[in-house]
């Protein structure tokens, strides 16, 4: 479990770093994996409950990813979209945000508390991926990683959250991913670009 | 049940069906019916009650479970709503035939009417709160369905930004009356220490006196009276400020008793300011409507002072006094609403004949619409305080209160107690001068302008709602002291009053009404008697050796100069002189002339500067990226987490 918990976190410091969109949609697959494995290990030999996990794990780890992939084929950005902040310096403030999120994070109450600081950890990270990157397709990354922090906070609950909700929380996700990449879609057919902030000249 | 519980109820069943018809091809003539008949009832139903009847429904309670009741003091403000809907509603039928959006307007003053009673019934916080809202917002559409011009569209939304801002007061307060239970158990407060109480306190004064009209919180009256409908702007000025009253009665003498004495020295302070400010403005008004809503301020004003007396008796300890004053309140409540409705309807009435209510343009109405002009003039001796109607009966009771707190043990509320009775006698003054002008310059003289010459008299049922309220006008007058001691009874604590015709108060005489309008009634017999068969003065009026034209009549500036100049350094006044000269020769003259409104330019528009900069500084957060939005949620949530560690958030 603390090796899983701190290569989820790991990868999603590289979401945050990386220049380019296929490398980061590959950490949020990866990341996927990771937590569809470590939920199919901690299930009970319930064929049920696996059946969903593995359902969960699929979604994750492959069908969002190829989604995301496909939308990313269909907006080719001509040049690379300018980061407004050094890697280095989102390095250092993703390590920042992650040690404050660790250090502030109260008892949630699981009895596991490297998942309840890896979750929480995830969760800002993802907030912080969407503010410091522009191309839309790694907003939505930032959306997916925070979202695996809560599916991170689900798995560890002792005794398992309701399937009905866990496959809920999923239709949620799928659907926000896809009326994301429509919009990111919609952004590039207008301004050429997936980069969010040409979107402020829309404005007043 | 109960005669006045099954008045009651079939009643306000009555009231919503005359409500909901006009919406569902009911015609329009039938739904006023049943309203008229749903009111009455309910109104019957109040007076039962505060005749000794048990009371109807429910009690109080802290909850938000819905819950209706009629206890006295809504009772009272019951047979109030309905002693002035009831003419209102006749007017109302014929004022209204044929207007665009005739099935709206009748629908939507059904609703006005279901939310006043809903206010003076409701026996929890919810009710009183959404009935609250529909009173401020149905008249506000009523206007809107009449007259959709910019202008009018900007007085209902500095209507609506005033009442609701000014609302917000009413919310804090019942929400903590009901939060610690003393809507049920008025002592419930007192245990809660003086923050929480007076919380409550400056959140009705706020919230109520916003919507009575005090000042400096009266900004929205005089634009929104004078374009609403008549019939519902007799009904607002007449009763709606009328449930503020009521609710800031409740707060006082209920819910949050006993209050302090600061408490009764700003109802003292703010009663003062509206009635001297209300009928100093009033005075200076060339627009009949906008006098009316102004003295309408002066009025609720006058009516804070007594509810402000009573307050300082009981803090003082002088239940018998407290009491009376209370009842001096009440009884202003009811005469206002009885002759400020009969001048709006009646005004609706000169605009309809006439096409405009600038006093200048009228003039020599009473000989062309007598029924109504004689019950616009009795209504305006009475508002003016002219012996021995209504008007003046109640405004002597409240005069005697503030002396007998002049008299009072402590310098302090004796030396505030002064003020307010010197203060209350100018008020009466000027009053009586403000409406010299408004019956002189509208019912009296030659024609100002030609569409007055050819005025004439409206319907039978816009002709009788006046004549009646002018009747009630006179009743009042005849036989106060019969009504004074239920009303003295819905005070705290009061002692018991044995009924007189006349006014019998301790300690300083009595005022026996029934004989001076004897009196009266039989000395204009006499002159009437003395006068024979003369029609009109015998010779032309002398003018000087001037011909006597319609430009040597008095105008409404004219009027009330003398007045305006001695108050120059209060009212400010405005005039602009333009002589245009044609060689040499001056070839005409232009004179505008008007007294600004001092608390729009001095504290309103400060107020709404100061607010505009603070949102124009709160906008800049919302830059539209929606990097910075996620940069907030970043914040926000280690913000959280911090607070949580520490223990900051439970």
């Amino acid at each position: 479990m603390n090796a899983a918990v701190a290569a989820l976190v790991a990868l999603g410091i590289g979401v945050i770093v990386v220049r380019r969109r296929s490398l980061a949609t590959a950490l949020v697959a990866l990341q996927g994996l990771i937590l569809g494995v470590t939920a199919l290990s901690l299930e009970g030999g319930d064929s049920g409950t696996m059946v969903v996990a593995g359902v969960i794990l699929l979604v994750r780890a492959a069908a969002i990813p190829v989604l995301l992939v496909l939308a990313r084929r269909r907006t080719p950005e001509r040049t690379l979209v300018a980061p407004t902040t050094s890697v280095a310096t989102r390095l250092l403030l993703a390590t920042a945000v992650v040690l404050v999120a660790v250090a502030a994070t109260p008892p949630l109450g699981l009895g596991d508390r490297v998942a309840e600081h890896g979750s929480v950890a995830l969760l800002c990270l993802g907030i912080t991926t969407v503010a410091v990157r522009r191309p839309a397709i790694l907003q939505v990354l930032g959306v997916l990683v925070a979202e695996n922090g809560v599916y991170l906070l689900a798995i560890a609950v002792p005794g398992g959250v309701p399937a009905v909700v866990e496959l809920g929380v999923l239709f949620d996700l799928v659907l926000v991913v896809t009326v994301a990449i429509a919009f990111a879609g919609k952004i590039h057919e207008r301004v050429g670009s997936g980069d969010t902030d040409l979107l402020r000249g829309l404005r007043d | 049940m109960g005669a006045a519980e099954t008045a009651a109820v079939l009643g306000a069943v009555v009231l919503i069906v005359g409500t909901v018809g006009p919406l569902v091809r009911l015609p329009t003539a039938p739904a006023l019916g049943l309203q008229a008949i749903g009111v009455g009832l309910a109104g019957a139903a109040g007076v039962a009650v505060l005749c000794g009847a048990a009371p109807i429904g429910a009690g109080f309670h802290g909850g938000l479970a819905p819950a209706l009741g009629v206890d006295g003091l809504s009772g009272f403000f019951l047979a109030t709503i309905a002693l002035v809907a009831l003419p209102a509603l006749a007017y109302g039928r014929e004022y209204l035939r044929g207007a665009p959006g005739e099935r709206w307007l009748v629908a939507l003053g059904g609703l006005f009417l279901l939310s006043l009673g809903g206010v003076v019934a409701a026996r929890d916080a919810s009710i009183f709160l959404a009935a609250w809202e529909l009173m401020t917002l149905a008249p506000a559409a009523a206007i809107l369905v009449r007259r959709t011009d910019p202008e009018v569209r900007h007085v209902v939304f500095v209507y609506l930004a005033v009442t609701h801002l000014g609302g917000t007061g009413v919310w804090i307060a019942m929400l903590t009356l009901a939060h610690y239970g003393a809507l049920a158990d008025p002592g419930a407060l007192a245990g809660q220490g003086a923050a929480v109480q007076t919380l409550v306190i400056v959140g009705a004064l706020i919230g109520f006196g916003t919507k009575a009209g005090l000042m400096p919180l009266h900004a929205w009256l005089p634009r929104a009276h004078p374009v609403a409908p008549s019939h519902l702007s007799a009904l607002m000025s007449g009763v709606m400020v009328k449930v503020a009253i009521y609710g800031l009665i409740r707060v006082f003498f209920q819910w949050a008793a006993p209050v302090p004495l600061w408490a009764g020295l700003v109802l003292l302070a703010v009663g003062l300011l509206s009635a001297l400010g209300g009928v100093l403005f009033a005075l200076v008004q060339r627009d009949l409507k906008r006098l009316l809503a102004f003295s309408s301020v002066e009025n609720v004003g006058i009516v804070a002072l007594g509810l402000g007396a009573a307050t300082v008796f009981l803090w003082e300890g002088d239940r018998t006094w407290a009491a009376i004053a209370f009842a001096a309140a009440l009884l202003h409540v009811l005469n206002h609403a009885v002759f400020k409705s009969l001048l709006f309807l009646a005004a609706g009435s000169f605009e309809r004949a006439v096409g405009s209510l600038d006093l200048d343009r009228l003039g020599g109405l009473l000989r062309r619409m007598p029924w109504t002009g004689a019950a616009f003039l009795l209504g305006a001796a009475a508002i003016a305080g002219v012996p021995p109607l209504n008007g003046f009966v109640s405004e002597w009771l409240t005069l005697q209160a503030l002396v007998h707190v002049a008299l009072g043990p402590s310098l302090g509320t004796g030396l505030a107690g002064g003020v307010a009775a010197a203060g209350l006698a100018a008020t009466a003054a000027i009053a009586l001068f403000c409406f010299v002008k408004a019956a002189g310059l509208a019912l009296l003289g030659e024609p100002r302008r030609p569409e007055s010459a050819v005025a004439t008299e409206p319907g039978a049922a816009m002709r009788l709602a006046p004549v009646f309220l002018a009747g009630c006008c006179i009743a009042l007058a005849a036989v106060p002291g019969l009504l004074l001691p239920a009303l003295v009874k819905l005070a705290p604590g009061a002692p018991a009053m044995a009924a007189h015709p006349g006014l019998e108060v301790p300690g300083t005489g009595s005022l026996p009404a029934p004989w001076l309008l004897l009196g009266i009634v039989v000395l204009t017999a006499v002159a009437w008697r003395l006068r024979g068969e003369r029609r009109a003065a015998p010779v032309p009026a002398w003018a000087c050796g001037q011909r006597v034209e319609p430009a040597l009549g008095w105008t409404s500036a004219g009027f009330t100069k003398p007045l305006v100049l001695v108050l120059q350094a209060v009212l400010r006044p405005e005039r602009e002189v333009e002589v245009t000269k044609r060689g040499g020769l001056v070839a005409s003259v232009s004179y505008r002339g008007e007294v600004p409104h001092r608390f729009d330019t001095h504290l309103y528009r400060p107020l709404r500067d100061r607010a505009l900069a603070v949102a124009a500084t709160v906008r800049r957060i919302q830059s539209g990226s929606v990097r910075a939005y996620a940069a907030y949620l970043l914040v926000l949530v280690l913000a959280m987490l911090v607070l949580l560690r520490v223990g900051a958030l439970g």
